[in-house]
């Protein structure tokens, strides 16, 4: 019904200005949302009309007003969703309607099975964001709605939105009764307002205006106040009254309190005045929601219907004028503007055609009375006329609407009329034009006012009954479906049993039907549309049945290469009709059917394909999907905070649109995130669920996925663990989890090997088969497993699956000692999977990853590989945001793979591969940190070495020795003579031998006999840090006190300041303080204070350059700390207090140094010293006269 | 559209079954526990209630407790597998259905199937239990709604008999007996005796009734079969349970073979958990197709 209304401002007329509303209403632009809420007759509407009318008469406005009158029918939140929709439609600006245009009706759910409600608010928040003005939509006569409707979840929705969306627009919602939605709590949080009764109630002096401008200046000033007091300034009763003023009405005999609980007893009395023509005109005229002329004179009053209507509007005898001529004509062109979708072409071109008529271009204004005025003649019309002349209005109406092409408003007259007949007719004309729109519930509310028998004997009436409760339906859909099929067949009719077939597959896999009763009816569709391949006709049919086919295929679990294939077709059927809707559906069918294959890339492809034709925001299954395609693709390339993240948002989406079919993808996904991240627990929790899901879908295919699951957990989690060969414990063990994994792995593949079309998991279960053999040592078994899966994935172009596949063989080759064919397995696989940017593989263990890596550095002699990874090895292994051990050269004991390569007897003779793995290896190693400044410290990998670590304090004074010395090529005779000044040359040497021996330990206790100890190295008895794996704090000081000198030197002041800060910050203390009786250290120590006062001096001089005099005193301040006996600072101090007005400050500061000069050195300040404190003392004698003459 | 209660305190199992019972076609509501559901079950009143036993905090036998003191609801207990004891309380506790865990898919369309048609003919259906002779050698036992022990058996037992009619043109005689309940306790030799409970078996003895159609061997003379046929809104509690299992025993050791058809999916796990199967040779419902 709602493409027969208008949405524009109601007009108002005759109205008093309710000037101090207005000015609340003002004053409180920042509440969003806006509850009139009062008794019938208060006002209610005509205030927010008269007050945004305000606004659009505003030139400069940029509001768009959006008013909707809801009725009862509202109450589901489908109709409601259709009436907002259309409003917004209707209304929207030219610029924005392109970008509307794919947004008006919420996509019939292809993968779930939830309640449409959660998309449609989706939708319509999308809207209201694409829209570029803000919107006040009003939402009028809210009491119409059932306390417990469906409706009250979409205009909560609305409410909340509009409190929480930066736009600037606004909800007005008038109401008679308190509406069941959260205003209160918004109140208490100062987001909503509340005009209550009392507050639209007239006052005495707008009672006195209105009565006035009704009534004339005839009234006295106490009948005024009479009339003000009895109806307590009820803006109903007050026009009751003045019209019943304006016939004479004697109001003395007026009850002494009017209400609208009186509204029946003064709607008689006005009645009772009103001519027959009139009364006849508005009884017939109660009959109808809205009321134009064409009605009027057609179906109320042949001869004044027109003139009629003109008077009750100009008397205000509670009717409302919906719209303009001028509102109406933009309805019309706003619908060809925009070009629509072709459903809703006609929806608007039949919206159009009722108001201009076939040739007319005359737009007829529209009415609506007070509902309760409506409610009162409509009780007088059935008091007054038998049941059969109501009946036969009713036909009369029905049959003018037909005539005017409303069909849906005919229905209703049918069945009022009880003309079940004329009813289903216009019921099957309508009903697909309806179901396409978007499954109207009026629809099925019609068809279960028909009797049953009608029902029961008309296959399409049990269709389109059916078809509106398609999700909610559940299991009684599969029979109603399966009745109507059969109807359809004893009367042959083809396009029916086409359209009930396709909806009993998707009935039937919703409700998971078995495959194999699925196919039944699979097999008994492709017959159909095999029989009737050259029939012409019923394309849209044929088209919604394969796409309902290859769902059938698909999410039923009986076939996916034939589901892939039917999903082609529903598209070039969809396209060769241009039906966008169904290209769309056949898309995300098809796109999930290669999600549930494993086949993400194709996935990819095809919804980036299909992009234009819909979008994320208002389709969850696109979105769904394309999280899945993203987590896979986050996984393949190491980005878990990514696929975290997208678990996040597809898991949301999945429970809140069950999107049942995606759910066992999604929890495949979520266990490989687990295992990736080495949470096995949690992925061993997630295979039990998908194995319960299995159970419970009755599906064998995710029971073998959850089997393939647990096998690479198995198989990850033994990886993971101290390898045998260093853990005498588990070489004895006879049972390890690679036995577990064999066992899992097997099962997972006996089942696999049973299902159709799913060759790809299949293959990539036999390579993880193959893996695990590997593991156990089975070469011949393994190497049979894994080149069976090659050729699969060779065949299919499958990267990721064809890159491991070929490394695992590769390092079966190295296992079997054929190093040529390692080598070229393995080179192979790695390039391509560099090239594709895979930073890890599916199934392998990062362990057996790592190894693959190392074997192709070692056998890479173009040095190609190794120069590309040793960077990237570098900065992941040290990567601060890595995340859950997510890199594959930490955490896998890599190292010891390192060691065992070194000592390999196939790379001895290979020295080029030797120095890379050494190389490697030293990349890994944890970077160690040393601070000097303040208290010594030397942390590896950011935790400290504990002291008993040390072997005492010379392998420490050793250290400080070398850093002292600027760590690089430091002769042991220059540590020696540190250190220990009085040895002999013979008993130094062995100090320093047996010391430097406790330091290398201290740092690299579990050294790499092959490597060598890495972080001091010692060449021709000189002595260095490694700069690559060791950080010196003061090195650092240094080269942020050199950049910021450079940046000063380029008048970079800002950027100088910012590297001179740091470098103080680094400055914790003097260097080595804990040593002072090493004088050894002292020049240094001095050096490195002296440096640090001077940075301290200039970012003061910068600040106070710039005005901050706080920030330059405290850096002054810190100068005088490290050294009380700079005068300099004193002086710019004393300067920094004196300019900033802190003349006390500066004398006192002056009086200090004097005391220090004087005890320290013995000496006076000096003259620089003295001329700065002479000029303060004369301010402040300056400044002392000011204010005595002031005093004065 | 029926509004069902999940109560699990298992994220993941409280996600999967909405997902399947919304597509069902089901109104689903989920809380994570006991006193969350319980709270959902005032506000929403479900017709349908599935609830895990074990949960930390407020159990499921305390959510059918609670349940149980007030509505009529149906309650479907979720139990894991060997939970044989609760699953009994639960029955104690007029539980209607329940179904073990992991949940299959059969077990729970089972439930959901009975749960509507005991709601559809709820204040219709009582339980009845019906005997006729299906042949010279052979009689039906017709058990439907609750089984509630054997007070409630005899009596309706002695009822029917009086009013049957058996085909064959046999009538069952007033004095007729098909289980000698005396008999029952004295013979010692009964092995693998099924037990569901720590609960001292009823006393026959004392709830015998003279007139009872129990107490004569002759009616089984020359019978060697038995039907025993469940209807669609069977159910049972601890005593009919307990009479059940006492009466398959005495008869099988009458050498009469049993043949029970009709159970629901659920309650034939039930039984083979009990160990039934042992006596009876369990033929799977037609309400499960």
């Amino acid at each position: 019904m709602s493409n027969s209304r208008t949405f524009a401002l109601p007009q108002v007329h005759d109205v008093i200005a309710r000037k101090s509303l207005y000015k609340f209403l003002d004053s409180n632009q920042d509440k969003r949302v806006v509850l009139v809420q009062g008794q019938a007759a208060q006002g209610k509407s005509t205030l927010v009309a008269s007050y945004l009318n305000r606004f659009s008469s505003q030139s400069e406005s940029r509001i768009i007003p959006v008013w909707l009158h809801l009725g009862q029918g509202e109450s589901d939140h489908t109709s409601l969703f259709d009436l907002m929709t259309n409003a917004l439609l209707q209304r929207i600006p030219d610029q924005d309607a392109g970008r509307l245009t794919r947004k008006v009706t919420a996509s019939p759910a292809t993968l779930g099975t939830c309640e449409d409600i959660a998309r449609q608010v989706d939708i319509i928040i999308s809207i209201f964001d694409l829209m570029s003005n803000p919107v006040a939509l009003v939402i009028d006569n809210l009491e119409s709605i059932d306390s417990n409707a469906s409706s009250w979840a979409l205009i909560q929705s609305i409410i909340s939105h509009t409190c929480e969306t930066a736009q600037g627009g606004k909800l007005f919602l008038i109401s008679r009764k308190f509406p069941p939605v959260n205003i209160s709590r918004l109140k208490l949080e100062h987001r909503s307002l509340i005009l209550a009764n009392d507050d639209l109630a007239f006052t005495l002096e707008e009672t006195g205006q209105f009565l006035e401008n009704h009534c004339g200046n005839t009234l006295s000033s106490e009948l005024i106040r009479k009339i003000h007091t009895i109806t307590e300034g009820w803006p109903g009763g007050v026009a009751l009254i003045s019209e019943s003023i304006s016939r004479d009405v004697d109001i003395s005999s007026f009850p002494l309190h009017l209400t609208a609980e009186t509204f029946d007893y003064f709607s008689r009395e006005i009645y009772a005045l009103l001519p027959e023509s009139i009364k006849h005109f508005l009884l017939r005229a109660s009959m109808f929601d809205e009321i134009d002329e064409d009605m009027a004179t057609e179906l109320c009053d042949p001869d004044n219907g027109h003139e009629i209507l003109t008077y009750l509007e100009k008397r205000n005898l509670f009717i409302q004028r919906l719209t303009s001529s001028q509102t109406s004509h933009k309805a019309s062109s706003q619908a060809n503007s925009v070009g629509l979708l072709p459903y809703h072409d006609r929806n608007m071109t039949r919206m159009a055609g009722r108001y201009y008529g076939s040739s007319s271009r005359h737009l007829p204004v529209c009415y609506r009375f007070n509902t309760l005025f409506k409610q009162f003649l409509f009780k007088a019309l059935i008091h007054e006329i038998s049941s059969d002349e109501l009946k036969l209005l009713s036909k009369r109406a029905a049959h003018f609407f037909e005539k005017r092409g409303e069909i849906e408003l005919s229905v209703r007259y049918y069945l009022d009329a009880e003309d079940y007949k004329m009813a289903s007719d216009m019921i099957k004309k309508c009903a697909t034009d309806i179901l396409v729109r978007g499954l109207s519930p009026n629809l099925g509310t019609w068809i279960e006012s028909l009797p049953e028998t009608v029902v029961q004997s008309d296959p399409w009436l049990i269709y389109y009954l059916t078809v509106t409760r398609r999700i909610r339906g559940g299991r009684r859909n599969v029979d109603d479906f399966l009745t109507a099929l059969r109807l359809f067949g004893v009367k042959n009719d083809i396009r029916g049993c086409m359209l009930a077939t396709a909806h009993l597959i998707e009935a039937a896999v919703f409700v998971r039907k078995s495959p194999s009763r699925i196919f039944e009816w699979i097999k008994y569709g492709e017959d159909i549309l095999a029989r009737e391949r050259d029939n012409p006709h019923f394309s849209w049919a044929r088209a919604l049945l394969w796409q309902h086919i290859a769902f059938g295929y698909i999410a039923g679990e009986v076939d996916i290469h034939k589901g892939l294939s039917s999903c082609k077709n529903a598209m070039i059927l969809a396209k060769r009709i241009a039906n966008s809707e169904i290209e769309l559906n056949a898309s995300i069918v098809m796109a999930f059917g290669y999600v549930r294959t494993g086949n993400f890339l194709d996935a990819k492809v095809l919804l980036k394909d299909i992009k234009p034709l819909t979008n994320e925001d208002i389709n969850p299954e696109y979105r769904a999907l394309n999280h899945l395609v993203r987590i896979d693709f986050a996984l393949k390339q190491g980005a878990f905070d990514d696929a975290q993240k997208y678990l996040h948002d597809s898991e949301k989406d999945l429970e809140k649109f069950g999107l049942i079919f995606l759910y066992p993808g999604f929890i495949e996904l979520k266990a490989m995130h687990r295992i990736y991240t080495g949470r096995f627990r949690g992925a061993t929790s997630l295979a039990g669920h998908l194995s319960d899901f299995s159970i419970l879908s009755g599906n064998t295919f995710y029971l073998a996925l959850a089997h393939h699951i647990k096998a690479i957990i198995h198989y990850h989690t033994d990886c993971q663990q101290t390898p045998a060969y260093d853990d005498p414990d588990r070489k004895n063990k006879k049972y390890t989890l690679f036995e577990s994994a064999m066992a899992e792995s097997e099962k997972s593949l006996k089942t696999l090997r049973e299902q159709k079309g799913e060759d790809a998991r299949f293959f990539a279960a036999q390579a993880l088969n193959g893996l695990i053999l590997m593991k156990q040592k089975n070469y011949t078994d393994a190497q049979e497993s894994l080149e069976q899966a090659l050729d699969y994935f060779a065949a299919v172009s499958s990267g990721i699956l064809w890159c491991e596949t070929e490394a695992a063989l590769g390092l079966l080759f190295w296992k079997k000692s054929q190093p040529a064919l390692a080598k070229e397995y393995i080179l192979k696989s790695l390039n391509r999977a560099f090239q594709q940017g895979y930073e890890r593989f599916s199934l392998m263990a990062p362990s057996d990853f790592a190894e693959i890596v190392l074997l192709g550095i070692c056998l890479d002699d173009s040095n190609t590989l190794f120069s590309a990874l040793s960077p990237l090895i570098a900065n992941k292994s040290h990567s601060s945001n890595e995340q859950f051990g997510s890199n594959v050269f930490t955490g896998n004991r890599v190292d010891l793979k390192i060691s065992s390569l070194l000592k390999h007897p196939l790379l001895a003779a290979d020295m080029n591969a030797l120095d890379r793995l050494r190389h490697i290896y030293r990349l890994l190693l944890p970077r160690i940190d040393i601070t000097t400044l303040g208290q010594f410290s030397v942390c590896v990998n950011n935790k400290p070495v504990a002291d008993n670590t040390w072997d005492g304090n010379k392998p420490k004074l050793l250290l400080k020795s070398i850093i002292c010395h600027n760590t690089k090529d430091i002769s042991k005779e220059m540590i020696i003579d540190d250190i220990w000044p009085d040895a002999s040359v013979k008993a130094g040497e062995k100090n320093f031998k047996v010391n430097l021996h406790r330091l290398r330990k201290t740092l690299e206790p579990d050294v790499n006999k092959q490597v060598g100890y890495s972080y001091l190295t010692m060449d021709t008895g000189r002595v260095s840090l490694d700069p690559e794996l060791v950080t010196v704090d003061i090195d650092t000081f240094n080269t942020l006190a050199q950049q910021g000198y450079e940046k000063l030197a380029r008048d970079e002041v800002a950027l100088a300041l910012l590297f001179f800060e740091q470098a103080v910050a680094i400055y914790k203390g003097d260097f080595l303080a804990e040593e002072p009786y090493e004088t050894w250290i002292d020049l240094k120590r001095e050096i490195l204070r002296t440096y640090y006062i001077e940075i301290l001096m200039i970012i003061a001089r910068i600040h106070e350059d710039q005005d901050q005099p706080f920030q330059a005193v405290e850096y002054l301040k810190k100068a005088i700390q490290a050294d009380p006996l700079r005068e300099e600072a004193y002086q710019n101090l004393m300067i920094v207090y004196a300019d900033s007005g802190m003349l006390t400050a500066a004398t006192a500061l002056y009086e200090k140094w004097r005391q220090v000069a004087r005890s320290e050195l013995g000496v006076e300040p000096g003259p620089e010293t003295c001329n700065i404190y002479n000029k303060i003392q004369a301010i402040h004698l300056k400044n002392s006269r000011v204010v005595q003459f002031k005093k004065r | 559209m029926l509004k069902i209660l999940v109560i699990d305190d298992e994220k993941p199992t409280l996600s999967m079954f909405k997902l399947f019972l919304t597509a069902y076609g089901y109104n689903v509501l989920v809380a994570e526990d006991g006193k969350t559901g319980l709270e959902i079950f005032e506000k929403e009143r479900p017709q349908i209630v599935f609830t895990d036993l074990k949960m930390p905090g407020m159990d499921g036998i305390e959510v059918l407790r609670n349940i149980r003191a007030f509505h009529e609801t149906e309650v479907i207990i979720i139990t894991g597998h060997g939970d044989m004891e609760k699953a009994v309380e639960a029955l104690d506790l007029e539980a209607s259905d329940f179904i073990n865990k992991p949940v299959e898919k059969r077990a729970l369309e089972s439930a959901l199937k009975r749960a509507e048609l005991r709601i559809k003919h709820r204040g219709i259906a009582t339980s009845e239990l019906t005997l006729s002779r299906t042949s010279d050698s052979g009689i039906c036992l017709r058990i439907s709604g609750k089984l509630a022990g054997a007070s409630s058996v005899e009596k309706q037992l002695q009822s029917n008999s009086n009013n049957s009619t058996i085909r064959n043109n046999s009538t069952i005689r007033n004095n007729s007996t098909i289980c000698n309940k005396s008999t029952i306790r004295n013979k010692s030799t009964i092995r693998n005796k099924p037990t569901i409970c720590n609960k001292p078996p009823i006393d026959y003895k004392s709830s015998r009734h003279d007139k009872s159609i129990l107490n004569n061997d002759s009616f089984f003379k020359d019978i060697n079969s038995l039907d025993v046929e469940f209807s669609a809104d069977f159910s049972i509690n601890r005593d009919g349970f307990d009479w059940l299992v006492n009466f398959m025993e005495w008869v099988k050791d009458h050498g009469i073979s049993i043949t029970m058809t009709g159970l629901s999916y659920n309650y034939i796990r039930f039984f083979q958990m009990a160990g039934l199967h042992e006596f009876a040779n369990i033929i799977t419902s037609k309400y499960d197709d």
